[in-house]
């Protein structure tokens, strides 16, 4: 199986924090990827690690191998050119406050120097309809971002990811914070995404897991549970699985207290 | 009420008492600051209009005339300080910024924090030596190397600042974008930050204008006449140094109308930087 992405043997410090513990896992190329697991346990920081954007932080560590589209971006001089084909839409919407709704999925491309004047236009436009944003922004692409809905402004930020043209599509709960209407525009689009590229999305919510992806993994504490098809990571139901792991946790410190 | 509950309200009363004492006198001497030099210097401005801002002093004790020349020689020397203050100031704020483990940006936070900490007049007095000795005189341009050098820390640390205060969700969007660090940098924090950048160039020009060590030594005390940017100069603070000094009835009127219109710019600037910095959207 090819894979979109390839972790092996992942550690990430957060100062003397140890976040990620021995992360190994393969997304498989065209499918959804979700990241399982209670809030803390490592998910964000997976997905970051992915396209490096966890180095923006300070104090971070990183140490293991991640391969992206066939490059590993932490020993690699190609590693931008890779990234370049990564795109992310964050947990809370995050449009440029200071662009308009046009420049905030243009301004990739054209820093980027890959389209400009109409052919930008037409990039532009597409991303829009892809995230099912066209028909609502079409008269005001020249606003402000920020004076768009919370629903619309997320799809705003799905649009700047995919103006990339990304071959794989990072998404960190994507719609924890909008309510259940947008949160279902949202998945809508993450379905129809990925008949074309491979995506990874990030959740707590089992059920979400289940509506989208065919694949992921399950963390605890920074460390994979299990991982493969949705179906086999879930067999459980993911509340008897989390309940389990925090009792085994409990019962080996009281072995250990004990001894 | 018992006794406990008297002398906690007594406490109460005395502490509420000297707060409101040590705000009122820091008012009231803010309040004299002010009144004191509209007093004598609103009236030096009503008898002169326009003249006051166009023509030279008038001769020791003689007839009052104006702050012309000091004023051309401020704005001057205020405006090349604060350009060349923002084209050195602002890229090494960013350099700090976004590039802080690297030598030159660990280089430039030192020499900024160095010149910071030292008393302005030693700043007027390197460039004294620099400048003043091989150009074989004082000039407007020396005067305005002190007060850039004075300004510059000031622009640099606010622009580090404010874009340091950019969230950090903007930070990685700007950073998600495939682009070279630079770029995204210079072509999307940046330009977001527009507003904090102002305000750092703003609050530059705030220092350039009202410091009078730096110049003491640099610019010159030519007050009759503007010569140009390599002659003798001068500002309005150098002249009010100088003139309320002298016994001239004349030339110690004028120093208290260049008070009354330095206080003005700079409450001008002060007023302008907090409606900026107020208004930071991000």
């Amino acid at each position: 199986m090819e894979a979109a992405v390839r972790i092996e043997g992942l550690n990430v410090w957060y100062g003397s924090f140890k976040a990620l513990s021995d992360v190994s896992l393969l997304v498989p190329t065209g499918t959804v990827y979700a990241i399982l697991g209670p809030s803390g346990c490592g998910k964000s920081t997976l997905l970051r690690t992915i396209n490096k954007l966890i180095l923006l932080r300070r104090g971070v560590r990183v140490e293991g191998k991640v391969e992206v589209l066939g490059v590993d971006v932490y020993n690699s001089s190609n590693a931008d050119g890779v990234l370049s084909k990564v795109g992310i839409v964050f947990q809370t919407p995050n449009p440029f406050p200071h662009l308009s709704v046009y420049d905030n999925v243009a301004i990739g491309p054209k820093l980027r120097g890959t389209a400009r004047g109409r052919e930008l236009d037409k990039l532009v436009r597409w991303a829009l309809e892809k995230a099912g944003l066209w028909e609502e922004v079409k008269d005001r692409l020249r606003k402000p971002a920020s004076d768009l809905s919370g629903g619309q402004q997320q799809r705003l930020c799905i649009a700047r990811a995919l103006a990339m043209k990304p071959s794989l599509l990072l998404m960190d709960e994507p719609t924890a914070n909008l309510d259940p209407l947008n949160a279902a525009k949202i998945e809508e689009l993450v379905k129809e995404l990925s008949r074309e590229i491979t995506i990874i999305i990030v959740t707590h919510d089992a059920e979400q897991a289940k509506r989208l992806a065919s694949h992921g993994a399950l963390l605890f504490m920074g460390r994979v549970i299990s991982e493969g098809p949705i179906s086999s990571i879930l067999s459980e139901s993911y509340n008897d699985i989390l309940q389990k792991l925090v009792n085994d946790r409990l019962a080996a410190r009281e072995a250990k207290q004990a001894a | 009420m018992n006794f406990h509950e008297l002398s906690r309200s007594v406490k109460d009363r005395l502490v509420f008492a000297a707060v409101a004492l040590a705000t009122l006198s820091l008012l009231a001497a803010g309040a004299h600051l002010i009144l004191t030099a509209v007093v004598e210097g609103l009236p030096v401005l009503l008898e002169r209009g326009v003249a006051l801002v166009l023509e030279p002093p008038g001769p020791p004790g003689g007839r009052l005339g104006g702050l012309g020349p000091s004023l051309v020689g401020t704005l001057v020397m205020v405006s090349l300080a604060s350009l060349a203050g923002v084209a050195i100031g602002v890229p090494a704020g960013i350099l700090m910024s976004e590039y802080p483990d690297g030598w030159l940006s660990r280089a430039a936070a030192r020499a900024l924090q160095l010149i910071a900490e030292l008393p302005s007049i030693i700043v007027g007095l390197a460039v004294f030596t620099l400048l003043v000795i091989p150009m074989g005189r004082p000039s407007a341009i020396a005067g305005a190397v002190s007060l850039c050098i004075t300004a510059l820390p000031y622009i640099a640390a606010q622009t580090r600042e404010s874009l340091a205060a950019i969230p950090l969700s903007y930070r990685e969007a700007a950073f998600s974008l495939g682009l070279p660090r630079w770029k995204a940098v210079l072509m999307i924090l940046v330009p977001m930050n527009f507003r904090g950048i102002a305000t750092a160039a703003l609050l530059g020009t705030m220092r350039a204008l009202g410091e009078t060590a730096p110049v003491l030594f640099t610019a010159g005390a030519a007050f009759f006449a503007f010569y140009g940017l390599d002659r003798p100069s001068s500002t309005l603070s150098l002249l009010i140094f100088f003139f309320a000094q002298t016994p001239y009835e004349n030339w110690k009127r004028l120093a208290w109308a260049a008070v009354l219109l330095l206080a003005a710019l700079s409450m001008g600037l002060a007023f302008a930087v907090r409606k900026l910095s107020g208004e930071v959207r991000l």
